[in-house]
C-alpha cells in the first residue's frame, strides 16, 4: 500500500511536470480512447508501460535495457513486448526491417524520435511537430530541414518531385512477400491519413522509417537486374 | 480485484531455484553433435551449476527481401530463423516455428536446421505470423495468427487439414496465438484481439469460450489471453498478459487459481508470454520485459525463476533476449527466445505438457 501510495505521488508530480511542459508531450489523457488504453479493472491503463512495484528503469519503466541485441534495446525493448505479433500484431515485423536510425536509451532519440506513445490523437502516434509547413513533411523534416541537418538532401526534393503519388500501396502483413512500395499519407499537420490531394508524408514515397529493401531507409533499391536488364526500381516505383 | 497478495518470497528463492535446476543444464552444442550432459550436482550441494553453451541455434535477423526484385527461390532459405515463436516436440524431433519467415524448422540434434518445412514442401504451408504450435497425435497444430486458422502439420511438412473455427462473432477476427489440445482432441485458442479464449471441438466448432466480450479482469475476464497449456489433469492455464496473471481453470471451465501480480521484481509479471507445466504440476511462466522464466508452485506460489547467465549471481546479464513459447516434454524444459533462439535446460521431475 505505501509503494501505491508513492507511485501516485510520484506520477502526480510527474504528471504536473509534464503538464507543465506540454508542448514537448501529448496530454497524458490522450492515452485514453487511444490504442494504448489498455487497462482493465484493476489494472490502470498507465501500468501497461509505466509499472509502479519496485520499478527499476527511468520512467518507471518494466524493462531492462542491457541487451546484447541492437534491435532490442531502448525504447524497443518496451515496444516490442506489445508489438511482437502475440498482444497486438501490428508492427510485429518491425526489428526485422532496417529502421530509421535511433540511439537505443537516449529521450528524444529513441523511437520517440517519431512516435510518443501518449499522442494518443496523432496517426500512429507520431510526434506531432508544431508550428512550421513543410509541405507534409513535418515529422520529417523538424529534423531533417537543410538548415536543421545531420542528413538532409541538398536541393529541395519536394519541390522537385511535385506530383509524388499517394496511391502507392502498402502492406506490412502481405504474405509472403510483405509490401513496402508505398506512400503512407499524413494530413497537413501530420496527424492524420488523408487519403488525396497534397496531404501525406511525400518523404515516405521514397524513405520508409519501417522496412523497405533498399540501402538504408529507401522504399526500393536504387537499381537491380532483371533478365539481364538494368533497372532503378526507386525511380521506377514512379517512372515507368 | 482478485489478487493475490504479494507472497514474502526472498528467502525461499535461492533453495527453490537451486532445486529446480537439479539436473544443471542440459545443452546441445552448436557444432560438437550429439547432446552433451553437464555434471550433475546433487540437490543441495553447494556449488555453482554448469553452464555451457545454451544456444541450440541462431535465430539471428534474417533479412528476406520483400520486394519482387529478387527471385522467389532465393528467399528464406538462409539456416536461421527469424523472430521464432514456439517449438514442439514430436517423438523425439524438435521442430521450431520460425514465425517471421512464415515456415517451420526441424534441428538436428546437433540444433542446426534439418528441414524446412515451407510453402515448397506444401503450398498450403501458408503461416502468417504464426506464434504457436503444439504436439498432438504425432502430428504439429500451429496456431497461424495472421491468418485466424490452424494449420495441421505432418512431420514430413505435408499439411494434413487447415481449421478455420466457427465461432461467436467478435468485434475483431479470431486471431489465435496461444493453443492447446486435450487428450480427447478438443482444441483451445487464446483469442487476444477479443480477450477470450475459445474451445473448439475437433472440426473447430466453438463449444464454450471464457471471456466477458471486453478487456475485463476477475476470474473469468480476460485482457489480451496469449500463452496456453494444460496440465496431467487437464486443467487449462491461461496467460493472462494485460493483466499480469496466469489463471488455472478446471476441464469444465471453473476457475481455480490465478497467480502472480504486476511489477518487475521477480515473483511478478511485466510482460508475461507462455507458460508449461511439468509433471509435478509446477508452472514455468516466460516473461518479455523481465528476460526470465519465472516458477510456480503448485499452489501458485512464487517459487523462483530462470534466466541469469550465472543461475547463482542474480545480479549476473540476463541469458535470454525475449523469452517466449516454452513446451515440457519430460524433463526438459525448452524455451524459444525470438531473439537468441532455443535454450533447453533440465527440470528435476517427469512429467507433460503440449
Ligand atoms: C503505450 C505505453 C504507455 C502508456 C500506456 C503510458 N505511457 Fe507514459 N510514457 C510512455 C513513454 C514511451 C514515455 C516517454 C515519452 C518520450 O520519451 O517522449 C512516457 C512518459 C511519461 C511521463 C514522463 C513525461 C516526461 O515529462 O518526461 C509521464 C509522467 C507519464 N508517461 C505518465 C503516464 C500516465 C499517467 C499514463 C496513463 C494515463 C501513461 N503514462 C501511459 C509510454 C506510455
Ligand atoms: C501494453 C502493450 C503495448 C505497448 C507496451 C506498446 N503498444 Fe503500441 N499498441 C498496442 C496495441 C494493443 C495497439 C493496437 C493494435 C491493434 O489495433 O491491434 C497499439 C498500437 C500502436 C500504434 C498504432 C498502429 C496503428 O495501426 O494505428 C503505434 C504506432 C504504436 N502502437 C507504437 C508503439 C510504440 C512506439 C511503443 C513503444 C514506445 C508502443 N506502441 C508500446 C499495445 C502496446
Ligand atoms: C523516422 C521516424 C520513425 C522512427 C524513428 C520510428 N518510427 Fe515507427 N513509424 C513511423 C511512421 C511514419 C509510421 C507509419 C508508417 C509506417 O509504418 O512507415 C510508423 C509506424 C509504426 C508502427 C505501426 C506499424 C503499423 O503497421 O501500423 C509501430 C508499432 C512503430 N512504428 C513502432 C516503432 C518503434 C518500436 C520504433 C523504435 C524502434 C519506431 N517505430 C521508430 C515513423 C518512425
Ligand atoms: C527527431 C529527429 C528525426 C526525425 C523526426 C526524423 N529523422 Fe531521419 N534521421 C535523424 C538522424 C539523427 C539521422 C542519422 C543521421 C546520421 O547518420 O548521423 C537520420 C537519418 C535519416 C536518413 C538516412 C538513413 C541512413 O541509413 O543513412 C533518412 C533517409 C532519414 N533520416 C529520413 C527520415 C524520414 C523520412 C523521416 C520522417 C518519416 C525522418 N527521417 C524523421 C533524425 C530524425
Ligand atoms: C523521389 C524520391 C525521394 C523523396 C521524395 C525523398 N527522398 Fe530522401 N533520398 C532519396 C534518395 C534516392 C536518397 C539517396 C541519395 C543518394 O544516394 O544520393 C535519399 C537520401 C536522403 C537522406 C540521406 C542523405 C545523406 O546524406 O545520407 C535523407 C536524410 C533524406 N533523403 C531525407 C528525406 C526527407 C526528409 C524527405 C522528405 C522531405 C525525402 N528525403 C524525400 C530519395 C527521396
Amino acid at each position: 500500500m505505501a509503494r501505491r501510495i508513492v507511485w501516485v505521488a510520484s506520477l502526480a508530480a510527474a504528471l504536473a511536470l509534464a503538464l507543465s511542459m506540454s508542448v514537448a508531450y501529448g496530454g497524458i489523457s490522450d492515452i485514453f480512447g487511444s490504442d494504448h488504453d489498455l487497462g482493465s479493472p484493476g489494472n490502470p491503463t498507465c501500468n501497461q508501460c509505466h509499472i509502479p512495484h519496485n520499478a527499476q528503469g527511468d520512467y518507471l519503466w518494466a524493462r531492462d535495457e542491457s541487451s546484447t541485441y541492437p534491435e532490442l534495446t531502448g525504447l524497443m525493448r518496451l515496444c516490442f513486448s506489445c508489438h511482437d505479433g502475440f498482444v497486438t500484431s501490428i508492427g510485429a515485423w518491425i526489428p526485422v526491417y532496417a529502421n530509421h536510425p535511433v540511439e537505443p536509451g537516449t529521450e528524444g532519440e529513441d523511437c520517440d524520435r517519431c512516435h510518443d506513445p501518449h499522442e494518443g490523437d496523432a496517426w500512429k502516434f507520431t510526434r506531432t511537430i508544431p508550428g512550421v509547413q513543410w509541405r507534409n513533411a513535418n515529422l520529417c523534416n523538424g529534423c531533417h530541414a537543410d538548415d536543421i541537418g545531420p542528413v538532409y538532401h541538398s536541393y529541395d526534393v519536394l519541390a522537385t518531385s511535385p506530383n509524388l503519388p499517394e496511391d502507392r500501396t502498402w502492406d506490412p502483413y502481405a504474405y509472403p512477400e510483405r509490401d513496402f512500395s508505398g506512400t503512407r499519407l499524413f494530413n497537413e499537420a501530420g496527424t492524420q491519413v488523408v487519403h488525396s490531394g497534397d496531404a501525406y508524408i511525400k518523404c515516405a514515397t521514397c524513405h520508409v522509417p519501417h522496412g523497405g529493401s533498399g540501402g538504408g531507409m529507401n522504399s526500393m533499391a536504387d537499381y537491380a537486374e532483371v533478365d539481364g536488364e538494368y533497372h532503378e526500381p526507386i525511380c521506377e516505383n514512379c517512372h515507368q | 480485484m482478485g489478487w493475490k497478495q504479494r507472497a514474502k518470497r526472498a528467502p525461499l528463492v535461492v533453495a527453490v531455484l537451486a532445486l529446480l535446476i537439479i539436473g544443471g543444464w542440459v545443452v546441445w552444442q552448436l557444432g560438437q553433435g550429439g547432446e552433451q550432459e553437464a555434471p550433475i550436482p546433487s540437490p543441495g550441494e553447494e556449488r555453482p551449476l554448469e553452464q555451457v553453451t545454451t544456444r541450440v541455434f541462431s535465430a539471428d535477423l534474417a533479412w528476406s527481401s520483400p520486394l519482387a526484385w529478387k527471385d522467389a527461390e532465393d528467399q528464406a532459405t538462409a539456416e536461421s530463423a527469424s523472430l521464432p515463436a514456439d517449438v514442439a516436440v514430436v517423438g523425439g524431433r524438435v521442430f521450431v516455428l520460425d514465425t517471421s519467415n512464415g515456415r517451420i524448422l526441424e534441428l538436428a540434434p546437433d540444433g542446426s536446421v534439418a528441414r524446412i518445412l515451407d510453402s515448397r514442401v506444401d503450398e498450403r504451408m501458408a503461416l502468417k505470423g504464426a506464434m504457436a504450435m503444439t504436439a498432438y497425435t504425432g502430428k504439429l497444430y500451429v496456431a497461424n495468427s495472421g491468418a485466424g486458422t490452424v494449420v495441421v502439420v505432418d512431420p514430413s511438412g505435408r499439411v494434413d487439414q487447415v481449421i478455420t473455427p466457427q465461432v461467436e462473432a467478435a468485434e475483431r477476427a479470431v486471431r489465435p496465438v496461444g493453443i492447446a489440445i486435450t487428450a480427447s482432441g478438443q482444441f483451445f485458442l487464446s483469442d487476444p484481439d477479443n480477450n477470450r479464449v475459445l474451445k473448439l471441438d475437433g472440426n473447430g466448432q466453438q463449444i464454450a469460450s471464457i471471456g466477458t466480450g471486453k478487456r475485463d479482469s476477475g476470474e473469468y475476464g480476460l485482457n489480451a489471453p496469449g500463452g496456453l497449456t494444460l496440465d496431467s489433469q487437464g486443467n487449462l492455464y491461461v496467460v493472462d498478459m494485460l493483466n499480469y496473471a496466469v489463471k488455472k481453470y478446471s476441464p469444465d471451465g471453473q476457475f481455480l487459481l490465478s497467480m502472480g501480480e504486476a511489477g518487475d521484481t521477480e515473483g511478478t509479471f511485466s510482460r508475461p508470454k507462455a507458460v508449461a507445466v511439468d509433471g509435478q504440476g509446477n508452472i514455468y511462466v516466460s516473461d518479455g520485459l523481465l528476460v526470465a522464466v519465472e516458477v510456480f508452485n503448485p499452489d501458485g506460489t512464487y517459487a523462483g525463476f530462470i534466466g541469469r547467465q550465472d543461475p547463482a549471481d542474480k545480479e549476473s546479464p540476463p541469458l535470454f533476449q525475449a523469452p517466449h513459447g516454452l513446451k515440457i516434454v519430460g524433463d526438459k524444459l525448452y524455451v524459444i527466445d525470438r531473439f537468441a533462439g532455443l535454450f533447453q535446460f533440465q527440470v528435476g521431475s517427469a512429467g507433460s505438457s503440449s
